[in-house]
């Protein structure tokens, strides 16, 4: 059988996607424009796949 | 280049050199990414940008299907990097702060992913200077986090094996790119 080890970059970058997601359903309720921050910050952090 | 492979060497050989290189990027492109942000919510707010708003959604979709791959379209860009050679004439850390100034602007070098552009449309149409610059610096922020965490993320690697690892996640990062895309759609909507 095999298999591909996950590497740590990715499990971060699931993260980040998670935790971006989350934050910003938990503003969304308080400030619809602050809810585009956490989305802010998992742009930045995917930009770690460009030159 | 690729701050992650510049900056990450520089952590496992001298600590304390890669803290302040590292800070003084981040500090930098905070900098240069405020400026950035409040001009294009400045601009917004006196060319009265907000009646384009209704142009968002449709524009975040069209990049969102890109970023899956369905269409193919190039992103306005320069074609150029930060300089390497500026580490071997002004040092790690001063050239670190020149790459964050250089790099926090967004647009004077490649621009791979689109969420960039829509952070910057999106600061347009609302048209507020202060949060321009809010919303850029967050963006900076989450620029940074690779060069901060790399030093952990790849402590049993090699750099190349850790640049490597990078590379090998470019799909994920599109398709995470995307999801973000329609969380800003949906917001624009619900706004």
């Amino acid at each position: 059988m095999t298999y591909m080890r996950m590497n740590n970059i990715a499990v971060a970058s699931y993260v980040t996607l998670a935790a971006s997601l989350a934050a910003g359903l938990w503003l969304i309720r308080f400030n619809v424009a602050a809810s585009i921050l956490p989305a802010a910050v998992m742009f930045g952090w995917f930009q770690i796949g460009g030159v | 280049m690729s701050l992650v492979g510049a900056l990450t060497p520089l952590g496992k050989a001298a600590h304390r050199s890669w803290l302040r290189a590292v800070a003084a990027y981040t500090v930098a492109g905070c900098v240069s990414s405020a400026i950035l942000g409040f001009l294009v919510g400045e601009i917004g707010w006196w060319f009265r940008a907000r009646s384009a708003t209704f142009l968002i959604v449709p524009f975040t979709l069209i990049l969102a299907v890109r970023e899956c791959g369905w269409i193919s379209f190039k992103l306005p860009e320069i074609k150029r990097q930060t300089q390497k050679v500026w580490a071997h004439e002004f040092g790690f850390v001063t050239a670190a702060a020149m790459w964050g100034l250089d790099v926090g602007c967004g647009v004077t070098t490649y621009v791979t992913y689109s969420g960039f552009f829509v952070l910057a449309a999106i600061v347009l149409v609302i048209g507020k200077p202060q949060f321009g610059a809010l919303v850029l610096v967050v963006y900076w922020i989450g620029r940074t986090l690779p060069v901060w965490l790399a030093p952990l993320l790849g402590r049993d690697v090699h750099i190349h094996d850790l640049l490597g690892e990078i590379l090998a996640n470019r799909r994920l990062y599109r398709y995470g790119v995307a999801i973000g895309l329609l969380w800003c759609a949906v917001v624009m909507v619900a706004r």
